[in-house]
């Protein structure tokens, strides 16, 4: 019957007959509501245990990729041998289009000491996690070392963290003339932590205390990387990252700034398998920590040694000077 | 959206109950299903669906009390609702505060647990519950409901004010929202500077609107009636903003969207209300209630019935959807997260929300407190 909604009262029974109850419509209609909706959950329900089981064998397959993650490999993935076979992303997170000048010219200039400043919401001058475990800056600093070892010849690379530990975005830009400047960085990563997500922080407040900051560092000509806050289901779950995010594509956008996906590269990571990330098990959170900074460490350098090699060699240097080798990758 | 006010419009209801069951569904955490939600096809969300409807609402109900018993009563009558919703936003506190234990129980071995930084709660209680209370400590998925408070303590005297001159209460709203997009006005601040994620004195705007179109509903003003090249236009938006958000997820498109629409559109102020978001929702408005008509065959297909009722008992779903989330949580981190398991938390989530909703609404038909059609032209039965 097509239910023809002129009144309130005629619209509810003609629902109802809609629905096509496998019970009686009589009875839903005399009023007896408490059949009908027993009635209405035990179809849901057994509709929604029928999908279940339908679907379980797909359940089993998905919940068994998370076991991999344990048996990392011969090559020890954990232990610092990350590669482009297990940290690999998709293309969109992998792209590399924006150019990093000073870095290119700070390698070039053999007076020039490399520093690299890792500004986050961490303690300054920690390099490691409160685990113990090697945190990535220090795996970062071997990889572009080793990266870049043609270049550097003698000169030591120095990777130094600066920050406060759960530090909003405004605090972390006001560390910017205290104590990062100083250190007289040739680049910065600035790493965006999940604070203000966790505070609530309206969004124009987060842009604008970045936006100084970028500001403050784009004036003393110090190339920037800005790098997204981490993933984890659980924070997720109680806060939400996603304004926050947009926000910072939008930014980096605007001002053509090299940004690491590094929430997205997580959250491809572990739908792929290589982490669990919803485990209670010590050994396999350890386990996906590591692999993680192991995994940011290989991926922030390819985004260094990548915007570097998109600087065009200056014409002026020596026009008969033998290819240089590439730096590995 | 001219609405005869002796019948009751079940699109209110509808929308409502739409926007509880996206707000559900989005607060599900890393869901491929909330991929499918409003806000992944346009600039506006759920959050402006249910502040648009809740001003046309309040309207209607208090607007009613304010002809019949007067200033002081109808004042009185929004401070009670506020209470209760306050009421409700500390009870999902609770809840959210639960979820927080039971994750930092769970993972309390773990080596990283500095980094999810979310013990610094249970550091420091007492200054964390008094911040609670005072609505500045606020979880930031539940914001939704301190700025609804917020929306109707300033209800009273725009309804007030509307009864001597509606213009001059739209000015006067345009205004303000005028001064927050331009010089970030913001309200409450809290010591330190703090304010809330959802800004009231932005998206008051949205509110206003809401009570404007309840007033004008039986007038059929100029305004508001249909316009085929304003119908055009609101498609028009509707489709760029379709572009760029599926373009966020095409890397070339985003390259692209970056380099020729990015400085003008962006940042998309969210906190703010800021005007592609407004312009956005109004433009689905308009296009919707022109072709969602009240006597619309939509409103008879099987699906709708749940999502009315959910509609019709808003504050009630609402907090029960926040609690069901938490739930979904707790199952998808025990037992995984395959799409399968994912759609049928979901499904299983707005299966209960709807029940809770049927039976309140056999329970409130019973309890005979209220008549269920509407006894007069100003009185009709709505929920808040």
């Amino acid at each position: 019957m097509k239910p023809s909604p002129a009144r309130y009262r005629e619209v509810l029974p003609a629902v109802r007959q809609a629905v096509a109850m496998p019970f009686s419509t009589r009875r839903v209609a005399s009023g007896c509501l408490i059949a009908g909706l027993v009635a209405r959950f035990l179809r849901f329900a057994l509709t929604f245990l029928a999908v279940s089981l339908a679907l379980a064998p797909a359940m089993a397959t998905q919940q068994s990729a998370p076991a991999h993650a344990n048996s990392s490999g011969p090559d020890g993935l954990s232990k610092g041998n990350g590669s482009a076979k297990h940290c690999a992303v998709p293309d969109d997170l992998a792209a590399i289009e924006d150019p990093l000048p000073g870095m290119a010219g700070a390698l070039r200039d053999s007076k020039v000491n490399v520093t690299v400043v890792v500004l986050g919401p961490q303690e300054s001058g920690a390099k490691h996690a409160v685990s113990g475990a090697v945190a990535y800056p220090a795996r970062l600093q071997a990889r572009l070392s080793e990266g870049f070892a043609a270049e550097l010849g003698d000169r030591r690379l120095s990777i130094e963290t600066v920050g406060k530990a759960r530090g909003s975005v405004g605090e972390l830009a006001a560390l910017i003339d205290k104590q990062v400047l100083p250190l007289k960085p040739v680049l910065v990563i600035w790493q965006v932590g999940r604070t203000d997500a966790r505070r609530g922080n309206p969004p124009y407040r987060f842009d604008q205390s970045l936006a100084e900051g970028l500001e403050r560092l784009r004036e003393q000509r110090i190339d920037t990387i800005l790098m997204e806050p981490s993933y984890h289901p659980q924070f997720e779950a109680l806060f939400r990252t996603e304004d926050y995010r947009n926000h910072l594509r939008w930014l980096s956008g605007n001002r053509d700034l090299p940004l690491l996906r590094r929430y997205d590269m997580i959250e491809h990571w572990q739908s792929k398998g290589l982490l669990d990330l919803d485990s209670a098990d010590k050994d396999v959170q350890r386990e996906s920590f590591d692999i993680i900074q192991e995994c940011i460490a290989f991926q922030a350098a390819r985004m260094v040694i990548g915007g570097v090699a998109l600087v065009a060699k200056p014409v002026a240097q020596n026009p008969i000077e033998p290819n240089r080798v590439e730096p590995k990758r | 959206m001219v609405a005869n006010a002796s019948r009751r419009d079940l699109r209110l209801d509808f929308f409502r109950g739409l926007a509880l069951w996206f707000i559900f569904i989005d607060h599900v955490p890393s869901s491929r299903i909330g991929d499918l939600t409003l806000r992944n096809f346009g600039f506006s969300d759920a959050t402006e669906i249910f502040v648009f409807i809740s001003g046309y609402t309040a309207a209607l109900v208090y607007g009613g009390s304010l002809t019949r018993r007067g200033v002081l009563f109808m004042s009185l009558e929004v401070l009670k609702r506020c209470w209760q919703l306050y009421a409700a936003h500390i009870l999902v506190f609770v809840f959210f505060i639960a979820q927080i234990a039971w994750v930092s129980v769970r993972f309390d071995n773990a080596s990283f647990l500095e980094e999810l930084n979310i013990r610094e709660f249970f550091e420091n209680p007492r200054e964390s519950i008094v911040s609670a209370l005072l609505l500045h400590y606020r979880p930031a998925n539940l914001d939704v409901l301190p700025l609804y408070i917020a929306l109707l303590l300033g209800l009273a005297p725009v309804l007030w004010l509307m009864r001597w001159s509606r213009t001059v209460v739209l000015v006067l709203s345009v205004a303000v929202w005028v001064g927050v997009q331009r010089y970030h006005w913001a309200a409450p601040v809290y010591q330190g500077g703090d304010t809330w994620f959802f800004n009231p004195l932005g998206w008051q705007l949205l509110f206003v609107i809401g009570i404007q179109c309840a007033a004008a509903r039986n007038e059929n003003p100029a305004w508001l009636r249909w316009r085929p090249w304003l119908g055009w236009t609101a498609a028009a938006w509707l489709l760029f903003a379709l572009f760029v958000s599926v373009g966020w997820k095409i890397a070339a498109v985003n390259n692209w969207i970056e380099v020729w629409i990015g400085p003008w559109l962006y940042p998309i102020d969210k906190s703010d209300l800021g005007i592609a978001r407004l312009l956005h929702f109004l433009a689905v408005a308009y296009l919707v209630t022109h072709y969602v008509s009240e006597r619309s065959a939509v409103l008879g297909w099987p699906i709708v019935g749940p999502i009315v009722r959910c509609g019709q008992h808003s504050l009630y779903i609402f907090c029960v959807g926040i609690s069901l989330s938490f739930v979904a949580h707790f199952v998808l981190v025990e037992f995984g997260r395959g799409i399968p398991m994912q759609i049928a938390v979901i499904v299983g989530g707005l299966a209960l929300m709807s029940a809770v909703a049927y039976q309140l609404q056999w329970f409130r038909e019973r309890s005979g407190a209220r008549p269920m059609a509407p006894a007069s032209a100003e009185e009709p039965q709505e929920s808040r």
